[in-house]
């Protein structure tokens, strides 16, 4: 009879495979076995695996110099790979800013110098280069070896036809695109290997006035470029890692006042007075750079608002830019104002937009002097005025208003129409004083057309200020109702920020440093914009560009500014220095225009006649418009090149390896770890 | 104590049952390596002899061509030709360049890339070959080296003057308007990994 211990002993000497041997020590056996070569069957799938994948991984040598387009912050010329889309810059070897600024109004012709230095032919290849906002390019001109391609405004279709054509016919072309607002493109085909070419761009540029400065700002920063760290050295070493960058920058500035400060904010400048404009160079060419160029000067500021004018002649006409500065920011004003203010407390401004815009509210209210009037308009679907008209803020009637905004709920939805309507009753304008609608909404009009007539109809003398909350508010309306209304528009887009910018329009409504100004052009007949001239508040220049035809002229009268300034008449007489050095008035001024037509467009005006109308002055000024584009064709190929450039068809690299190595080991890999396998299971 | 040795064997049972489970699935786990190493081994045998082998046949078909100027296929079913005869002197190593680099036709020798021109016109000629079987050698190609190329229009020399790597997904291959040879294959040479994206190009030029 077998004991229990037997039957055991058996049983494990059935299923345990190196038993046999070591029958003696049952206990032990399992561990012994395994420990022979310190592996279970676990370890030698998992060790195998890890072998398999560890001889397949393959370290890809690879120089990442791929550019990605949201990291352009400076010229840069790239050729691109149609297999992969990757685009990859060419070598820089120069740049050249010369700038032309006359009052806030700045030329930049930026001239930069690439190679390509690889010894294959780009055949397409694109130019980028970051745009500031407010700024138009308007000229392109490109230098290979010897010969200069000049860009031309065409309408878009026959622009891109023109291209497409030269392309095929192996020409060098290039095709000015906005890709972003802020970044322009231009495509270029055919570089020849080692040939150096020269992109020359003008643009034009208006210029900011924030906290007493006025601002320009050149895109130079250059990243450097990444080289991995297991790059194999028998590859070429066609990536530079070194671009040995030069740099030139040159600003005249003809300011229009009187500066009290020129400052470089992260390079060493030279600064040289010569006559009525000094001249601003950089003084290091050498280095990288990690910031941009950027120049602010600041004008010095007097009681009194102070004028500059820049007149620029061409084909008969005059055209005019007109600065008015106001004075300085400690004058106390005497403006008595009267301000309305009608905010939408519909259900869309929910949570964060109305909580903020109430905040932004009890500020200005709190801010009021005891003898300015005021007003608040609370509307949804109905409209409800605090006042039935217009009040004095002494406390009492501050008190009511704070209570009322407290009151206010999101619900209902947006009807502008009641509200604005009220806002420009009679109970709620007054006479003697500057009259100042403050109008918040975050919803699109519907009805545009009506509440715009309204608005033209009844605003009379009063000033309307509109303010746009969240991304999809209609930008046109708000700011022609603005312009008819002399006053601005200022859009919010991001809710966290209603407060603080609608403090800053509050600030600003708070001092106006002059009213109802008016300009004598000195001329029978002109055409100004903004057609209504708004009133100058501290802190931001006033600026208003005219045409006038040289033929409607009053001789020898000069130009007149008036306007009420301190509740005493102010006026002032200019006169342009004609001098034919000023440029880019007229561009301006055709800037202008456009935009004022793009807005009708939008405004529902007749298509066709504005369009065509936008497409003749673009042409003539050399405006990159919706419906225009700048395109650049060699005009004068060279027939050999031409042959070149066309036989430079690429071909695509074949696959070669047969990878009959890779099957040989893992072959017999696996049939070591079976063989193995067997001997440890199989004793 | 009967009733405690009862539950012990059918506990015994139960595991000797699981473990004879295990002990046959390790057995076809085995099995399936063997047969799938085994036939891993012969395939890339398969793929060695073919690309060898393959070799014999192209050479007389290129003989015959030679001889009566027509192309003539190595073998009945083949979709390709020899077009050329390329030696390195120095090496002493040579190959027969079929028509048409494709996958399947560079499995039996180095091809011509359709689009490249052949030697004696105007325009860059491109021989393409696997780097571990018929262009092995290119990895001991030296600059200076003569290449000569024989094709039915006679023999062309030429001589090496660049080597590179390119990395193929950002460049392709340029063919301009001059006599000259590239021959490129796979790079690194001896890896593992087939499907990178890296090319070894030698430039050879008329003299």
């Amino acid at each position: 009879m077998k004991t229990a211990q037997s039957i055991r002993a058996q049983l494990e000497a059935q299923s345990s495979p190196n038993k046999q041997k070591n029958s003696q020590q049952p206990k032990n056996s399992q561990k012994n076995n395994y420990h022979r070569l310190g592996l279970n069957w676990k370890d030698v799938v998992i060790f195998s695996f890890t072998l398999v994948i560890g001889l397949t991984y393959n370290i890809q040598v690879n120089a990442q110099d791929a550019v990605q387009f949201d990291d352009i912050q400076s010229g840069m010329m790239m050729s691109f790979n149609k297999s992969n889309g990757e685009y990859r810059s060419l070598k820089l070897q120069n740049t050249a800013f010369d700038v032309d600024v006359f009052g806030l109004l700045a030329t930049v012709t930026v001239k930069q110098q690439f190679t390509n230095q690889n010894p294959d032919w780009v055949t397409e290849g694109v130019y980028a280069f970051p745009l500031a906002d407010m700024s138009a390019l308007y000229r392109l001109r490109m230098t290979i070896g010897e010969r200069v391609i000049e860009g031309e405004i065409h309408e878009k279709k026959k622009a891109e036809l023109i291209y497409e054509q030269a392309k095929q016919e192996g020409r060098t072309a290039t095709m000015v695109k906005q890709y972003r607002p802020n970044i322009f493109t231009s495509d270029i085909a055919n570089i020849a290997p080692f040939e150096t070419i020269t992109v020359e761009l003008t643009y034009q540029q208006s210029l900011r006035y924030v906290d007493g400065y006025f601002e320009l700002q050149l895109p130079m920063t250059i990243k450097p470029r990444y080289i991995p760290a297991d790059y194999d050295a028998r590859l070429p070493m066609h990536a530079n890692v070194s671009d040995t960058m030069n740099r030139h920058i040159q600003v005249h500035l003809d300011a229009g006042f009187e500066l009290d400060e020129i400052n470089s904010l992260y390079h060493e400048v030279k600064i040289e007075s010569d006559f009525q404009q000094q001249v601003i160079t950089l003084e290091d060419t050498q280095l990288y750079d990690s910031h941009d160029f950027v120049l602010r000067w600041f004008p010095s500021l007097g009681q009194e608002p102070q004028t500059a004018l820049f007149s620029e002649v061409l084909d008969g006409y005059e055209y005019s830019l007109l600065m008015v500065m106001p004075p300085e920011n400690s004058q106390k004003l005497n403006q008595l104002r009267n301000i309305t203010f009608i905010i939408d407390t519909s259900g869309s401004m929910h949570g964060q937009a109305l909580s903020q815009a109430k905040d932004a509210l009890l500020y200005a209210l709190s801010n009021l002097d005891a003898d300015t009037y005021f007003n608040v308009i609370d509307f949804d679907s109905n409209a409800k005025p605090l006042f039935s008209g217009s009040m004095p803020a002494i406390p009492e009637n501050i008190n009511k208003a704070l209570r009322f905004i407290d009151g206010f709920s999101d619900d209902g939805g947006t009807n502008m129409a009641p509200a604005l309507e009220i806002a420009m009753q009679k109970e709620n304008i007054l006479t003697d004083r500057l009259n100042q609608i403050v109008f918040l909404t975050d919803g699109s009009v519907g009805n545009e057309a009506m509440i715009f007539e309204q608005i033209a109809q009844d605003i009379g003398d009063a000033r309307l200020f509109t303010i746009a909350i969240g991304p999809a508010p209609n930008h046109y309306f708000m700011s022609k109702a603005a312009m008819f209304g002399r006053g601005s528009y200022t859009h919010i887009g991001d809710l966290g920020q209603v407060d603080e910018s609608m403090r800053l329009v509050f600030d600003k409504l708070a001092a106006p440093a002059m009213t109802d100004i008016a300009v004598d052009w000195g001329a029978k007949s002109v055409t100004q914009t903004p057609q209504a001239i708004p009133d100058l508040y501290l802190g931001e220049p006033l600026v208003i560009t005219s045409k006038t035809a040289l033929s409607e002229k009053l001789a020898g009268k000069l130009y007149a500014v008036s306007g009420l300034h301190d509740k005493q008449g102010w006026s002032e007489q200019l006169q342009a220095p004609v001098d034919g050095r000023t440029t880019g008035i007229a561009r301006l001024w055709a800037r202008n225009q456009v935009e004022d037509w793009i807005d009708e467009l939008m405004l529902g005006g007749d298509q066709n006649t504005l369009k065509d109308q936008i497409i003749e002055l673009a042409l003539k000024h050399h405006l990159v418009t919706e419906f225009t584009a700048l395109v650049a064709v060699d005009k004068t190929p060279n027939l050999t090149r031409m042959a070149q450039a066309k036989a430079a068809q690429t071909l695509p690299y074949p696959q070669t390896a047969l990878g009959w190595r890779s099957q040989l080991l893992a072959g017999l890999f696996l049939m070591l770890v079976a063989v193995c396998g067997r001997r440890l299971t199989c004793q | 104590m009967p009733v405690k040795a009862g539950s012990f064997t059918i506990a015994a049972r139960k595991r000797s049952q699981s473990k004879k489970w295990s002990n046959m699935m390790m057995r076809w786990l085995l099995a399936i390596a063997l047969t799938v190493g085994g036939w891993q081994v012969l395939t890339s045998g398969y793929l060695l002899a073919k690309a060898y082998l393959a070799q014999w046949l192209i050479a007389d078909a290129w003989d015959l061509t030679l001889q009566d100027g027509q192309t003539h296929r190595p073998w009945s079913w083949a979709d390709t030709h020899p077009v050329a005869k390329l030696m390195i002197p120095r090496l002493n190593k040579s190959s027969y360049v079929l028509a048409d680099a494709n996958g399947r036709n560079l499995a039996f020798g180095p091809a011509h890339v359709l689009g490249s021109g052949m030697p004696g016109e105007a325009r860059t000629t491109v021989f393409s070959g696997h780097n571990d079987s018929h262009f092995s050698y290119l990895s001991k190609v030296a600059v200076g080296d003569l290449i000569q190329v024989e094709t039915t229009q006679g023999e062309f020399e030429y001589h090496i003057v660049e080597m590179k790597v390119v990395d193929s997904d950002q460049r392709a291959l340029v063919i301009s308007g001059e006599d000259q040879l590239i021959l490129t294959t796979c790079y690194p040479f001896n890896s593992l990994t087939t499907g990178g994206s890296l090319r070894f190009h030698v430039i050879a030029e008329r003299q």
